[in-house]
Formats: C-alpha cells, sequence, structure tokens
C-alpha cells in the first residue's frame, strides 16, 4: 500500500510540473477544437489492416484527454467500414463508437470492396458472418443516420439475408436525420437493370429529410421523397423521370445526369423549374434512332434560375438553335454564368450564344467543339486595349480549351486574357507558338503538362511564382513582367 | 490607421482593415468608436494583413453543421509556413487566436496541433507533449484493456 502511495504521489508530482508544458494551457474547449480535427477521419476499417481510430488514442492518453474525449460524442460519430476480411474485434470497435457517439447523428460509408492482384477493385462476392452483424449493428442505428454512403454488390441490398432488411429496426423507420444519401453499386452495371426493385432503396422511399443525393446506379426513377432534395446526381435517368424530378423537387437547385436517357416519346412533356441553378448532362451515347432527337430536349423545359450549364452530346452534330431558344424562353441567357460544352457545333452558333450570355464568368470548350480561326478571330475577350464594352464576353475570367477542340492545322495562336484570373489550355501538336497576356494578378495559371508540344511561348504579365514548366522542346523565352527571360 | 499596443508596450500601427479580422478588436473598435487611444493587443498583424480582403466568417454562422461536414486539416503553404514555430509559441498563438476571436487563425493552430497528433498511439501523443500517463493501473487494465480488444489477434 505504501509503494503506491509513494507512485502515487510522484506521480502526482510530474503532473504537477508537466502542466507547465504549452498543451495543458488549452482550456477544454480549445482541446475539443483539435480532438475535432484528428477525428475527423473518423474510424476507418479496412479488413485485414489495423482500424484507424485517433479518438481512441486521444481517450487513451490521459484521464482529462480521456473525460474530454467520452463527453465529447462528436468524436465517435463517423464510421468508414470496408466489410471485406473483417473480423470481430472491428465489429466490437463499431459498437463502441455507436455506443461513445450517443444521439449524435451519424455518418456512415460503407462498402464491399476487394482489391485483386492488379490493383483493380472489385466487389466481394460472398460476405463473412461478421460483416453481416456489422450491417445490422449499422442498420439498427438507421434513426441517427446523418451522411450514408454505400457501395457495394448489388445483390446485397436485395435484401439478401436480411442485410438493410431493417427487420429488426420496428416500424415506421423513417430516416428523420438523413440528409445525405450517396448509393453506388454496380459500376458496370448496364441498363438491363433498370428496373430491378431493392430492398434497401423501398425503405429509404420513406425518408422525407434527404437534401443531397447520388444515386450511382441505373434506376428508371428517384426511389425517395423529393420534396426537400436540393442536390441530385445520378448516373442515368430517362427522359420521363427527369420531368418528374424538375416538377416535384420545388427546392433543387442542381442536377447531374451521367446518362440522359431518351428512349421514349416526349413531345408533349414540358417542364418548369424555377430553383435549378446548376444542370449538368450528358446524354447517352446509344445509336438509337431517338438519339439525334436530342436537341429536342431543350424544347420541353424552362429553366428562369439557371447560372450553370454543362452539356455533353458528343454523337451527332448539336443544333444551337434549340439551345438558344430555351435560354430566351427562360429568360436566363444573361444569367449565365459558366458554361462548360462538349458538343460538335458550328463556330458561328458559338458565337452567336456568346451573344446572349454577356455575363458568363467561365468557359469550358471540351475536345469535340470545333475551335476554329473564326472562332478566335470572333471571341473578343477584355484586354487592355479593348474595353469592357467591345469584348463578346467582358466577364469572363476562367478560360479552358481542350487540346482536340482546335480544328485544323494552326500554326500560332493568341490570347489575351488580361481581365482574367485564371486560363488553362492545351494547343494541337500543329500549333508551335502561342503568345498569352496574362493579368499581372494571376494565380491559376496551369500549364507544362498542356503546352508541351511547344517550341516556343512567349507569356506577357506572369508572376514569376507562376513560371510554367519548360517543355523540351523550348526554344523560345517567356516574359515575366515585360522581362525576357530565357528558359 | 489604429495604434496596437502587445503586452511588452511595443506599438504598431495598422489599417483598419487588417485588424478587423480579429472580431474582438473590430467589436472594441465599434465600442470605443474614433479614438487616438491605442488599443493594448498582442501582434497577429502579419497573418491579418495576408489575409486582407478574404470574406470573415459570419457572426451568426451556424456550427452545428459541423456535426455532420467532415473537417479536413489541410494548411495553406503560407499559413503551414506562419505556423512553423516552436510548441510554445504554437499554444500561445492558439491561446491569442481564441481571445482576439480570429477564426481562420485559430484553425491553422488547431489543425497543426491534430496533424502532429494523427496516427500516432498513445504513448508517442504523451512523448510529444510531455503528458503524464494518469490512469490508475485498475482503470487502464479494465475499461482500456476492452477498447483494445480490436489491436489483438492482428
Amino acid at each position: 500500500m505504501l509503494a503506491d502511495r509513494s507512485n502515487g504521489s510522484r506521480q502526482n508530482t510530474w503532473t504537477g510540473s508537466s502542466c507547465h508544458y504549452p498543451i495543458h494551457r488549452l482550456p477544454c474547449e480549445l482541446l475539443v477544437e483539435i480532438f475535432s480535427f484528428c477525428s475527423s477521419t473518423g474510424l476507418c476499417i479496412s479488413g485485414g489492416e489495423y482500424p484507424i481510430s485517433n479518438s481512441l488514442h486521444l481517450a487513451q492518453t490521459c484521464s482529462r484527454w480521456r473525460t474530454i474525449c467520452l463527453t465529447s460524442p462528436t468524436l465517435w460519430n463517423e464510421i468508414t467500414a470496408n466489410l471485406v476480411d473483417v473480423n470481430a474485434n472491428d465489429a466490437r470497435l463499431i459498437e463502441l463508437y455507436l455506443r461513445y457517439s450517443r444521439d449524435m447523428p451519424l455518418m456512415l460509408t460503407i462498402s464491399d470492396i476487394e482489391f485483386y492482384d492488379e490493383g483493380k477493385p472489385v466487389h466481394a462476392e460472398e460476405l463473412e458472418e461478421v460483416s453481416w452483424n456489422i450491417l445490422a449493428s449499422l442498420t439498427a442505428a438507421c434513426r441517427r443516420w446523418a451522411r450514408v454512403s454505400i457501395d457495394m454488390n448489388w445483390q446485397f441490398l436485395e435484401g439478401h439475408r436480411g442485410a438493410f432488411s431493417f427487420a429488426n429496426v420496428g416500424f415506421p423507420v423513417t430516416f428523420p436525420l438523413l440528409e445525405y444519401l450517396s448509393i453506388h453499386w454496380d459500376p458496370i452495371g448496364s441498363i438491363v437493370k433498370f428496373n430491378k426493385s431493392n430492398a434497401l432503396l423501398d425503405q429509404l422511399a420513406l425518408a422525407g429529410n434527404v437534401r443531397q443525393l447520388e444515386l450511382l446506379s441505373y434506376n428508371s426513377a428517384i426511389p425517395i421523397s423529393l420534396k426537400k432534395l436540393t442536390r441530385i446526381t445520378v448516373r442515368a435517368l430517362t427522359h420521363t423521370a427527369f420531368h418528374k424530378l424538375l416538377s416535384e423537387c420545388v427546392c433543387v437547385e442542381y442536377i447531374a445526369v451521367d446518362h440522359y436517357v431518351l428512349s421514349e416519346q416526349t413531345c408533349d412533356i414540358f417542364s418548369t423549374s424555377s430553383s435549378l441553378q446548376n444542370l449538368r448532362l450528358s446524354f447517352e451515347p446509344l445509336d438509337t434512332p431517338e438519339y439525334p432527337k436530342i436537341g429536342q430536349f431543350f424544347h420541353s423545359i424552362a429553366l428562369p434560375c439557371l447560372k450553370e450549364l454543362h452539356f455533353q452530346a458528343t454523337c451527332t452534330e448539336f443544333i444551337m438553335d434549340n439551345l438558344i431558344d430555351m435560354l430566351h424562353r427562360s429568360g436566363c441567357a444573361r444569367g449565365l454564368v459558366k458554361l462548360s460544352l462538349n458538343a460538335i457545333v458550328k463556330d458561328t452558333d458559338l458565337l452567336n450564344l456568346f451573344k446572349l450570355t454577356p455575363n458568363l464568368q467561365t468557359l469550358m470548350l471540351h475536345p469535340h467543339v470545333p475551335i476554329t480561326d473564326h472562332l478566335f478571330s470572333g471571341l473578343t475577350l477584355p484586354t487592355a486595349e479593348a474595353s469592357t464594352k467591345e469584348a463578346l464576353l467582358p466577364h469572363l475570367d476562367h478560360l479552358f480549351v481542350a487540346c482536340r477542340a482546335f480544328s485544323g492545322p494552326l500554326a500560332s495562336l493568341s490570347l489575351n486574357m488580361l481581365g482574367s484570373r485564371c486560363i488553362m489550355a492545351s494547343v494541337p501538336k500543329s500549333l508551335q507558338s502561342f503568345t498569352l497576356h496574362l493579368p499581372l494578378d494571376c494565380r491559376h495559371f496551369v500549364d507544362g503538362l498542356f503546352l508541351h508540344k511547344l517550341h516556343s511561348l512567349s507569356v506577357a504579365g506572369l508572376s514569376s511564382n507562376l513560371a510554367p514548366l519548360p517543355s523540351p522542346h523550348w526554344t523560345g523565352s517567356q516574359k515575366t513582367g515585360g522581362h525576357r527571360r530565357a528558359l | 490607421m489604429v495604434t496596437l499596443v502587445t503586452s511588452d508596450n511595443e506599438k504598431f500601427n495598422a489599417e483598419k482593415e487588417v485588424v478587423e479580422r480579429s472580431v474582438l478588436i473590430k467589436n472594441m473598435l465599434e465600442d470605443v468608436g474614433e479614438s487616438d487611444q491605442p488599443i493594448p493587443l498582442p501582434m497577429f498583424l502579419e497573418y491579418c494583413e495576408h489575409h486582407r480582403g478574404e470574406p470573415l466568417p459570419a457572426p451568426d454562422a451556424d456550427t452545428s453543421q459541423d456535426d455532420t461536414r467532415k473537417r479536413t486539416t489541410d494548411i495553406s503553404e503560407w499559413d503551414q509556413k506562419f505556423i512553423t514555430v516552436d510548441q510554445e509559441m504554437l499554444f500561445e498563438i492558439i491561446l491569442a487566436a481564441n481571445y482576439l476571436d480570429i477564426k481562420s487563425l485559430l484553425d491553422v493552430g488547431c489543425k497543426t496541433v491534430a496533424n502532429m497528433i494523427k496516427g500516432k498511439t498513445p504513448e508517442e501523443i504523451r512523448k510529444l507533449f510531455n503528458i503524464v500517463n494518469d490512469f490508475t493501473p485498475r482503470r487502464r487494465c479494465a475499461q482500456i484493456k476492452k477498447e483494445n480488444e480490436w489491436a489483438e489477434d492482428r
């Protein structure tokens, strides 16, 4: 007993002296702040490897830190679990997190990814018993789900063996806290699976508070309540389902569709969304008789609040008039600030479009847009000489032009971007001289990767810390702040 | 211009726009109004000068959303250089940023400490910050051993 007291007394002395060390001066609320950054990655369980749990290590450092950790449930509410090769101890650690996080909303990332020798990730074909137990624990806490991301073999989500069946949770399961949901399964899925039902999604139909949805699968419709959705990303969507979204999602601000499928007769559908600001559409590159009708898509919508449009349709020539009509009809042309285009269009049509959209700040022209001399001679951008009134796009401050977009053998190109903050450009192989006028405060000049075919580059106004990487082909020089400097 | 006086009576002049990155100083200036009286405060002019013009966090920003949002520990290159100091100074900066209510600087300080901690075992953390392991053997044996079961059979 005396020895114990002696040890205790010595320990108290050390504790006292260690108080002089700086970290001990921090009040609890600042330690919580630091701990929350430490635990930002949450619990990471990846079968066969040591779990990563910074919160647990913090809680085992000293009694003061332990008290702080165990009274801060936010340090325990994030779990990332890859369910391949997990063991009973992983399951216990997850239980610990579920307990210490108390009633806090949960952020979960669940997957079943295996990596073979080639390093290519694939979904597991079978799961061990312990994996199902972990799924059951996480499912049992579904009332606390707030941000959930699931990337699993689609067979596991169909109610197989009771995973995600919510049978033991008690009904009704309404997911009151669920705000973000991402479901990603069967990355090489085909449209054959379009109408496949899914036990998990059947349950999630009751989730009425989801604001952000990522559905990276092939479904014919959005399977959850649309009332509060503001951001929607889906892998594939039919024309009819898209119109349902527009008409029912009264709060939606962002819609992104990887494969927009025009497979139905849709002439009689027309929808208006008074909230949508950002639309990203990529048309399914299928050689179907419907595909040439993509232009008609823009006949069927009105988007008065549209600010950003990302549009890709690469299999056939896109009729720009349909887009221009939509912008006119919606009254949003002057409000458009960002345009990202990857479609086969005529240069004259593009210039007509730019005349309607004088407030564009970002323009991205991807490989299928043919860039011609005519386009660049017509594309007057703000320069020191040209006043903003004379420029076609006076507010443009970010231009991206993709390499393949340049049409024909251009030998030289000059771009004046003196009103811009950012430019990224890749140039065609034929181009040997590229003159670029940049503003002094340009902070985002990206090159080297893009300009490696060039033999000479002249850059005016480039600040010294943005010097581009020299190409092995270069024999020319660059101007920095008006002074030529040998490369 | 505003005159700041450090605790050791050194005076610094700085533009109002710069020093108002500190919510505390901003409030003090609003309370005091136009005055020639110097404000006695530690100096963080270099930091505030560099971040001049950047948007300040809204006073009524909803912090409850942080609970469900990932918090990154990325630090910009300049901030990283600025905060490369010894532990004594690092914790002084954190305490002062907290007192002066400069949220962005407080975040930089806290992220720096977090990055020092991340990936370390409890023993390594103790060594790093000179923390005494004050768990009683009984407590250590019971609860912590149970927590550490995940490390067994590996």
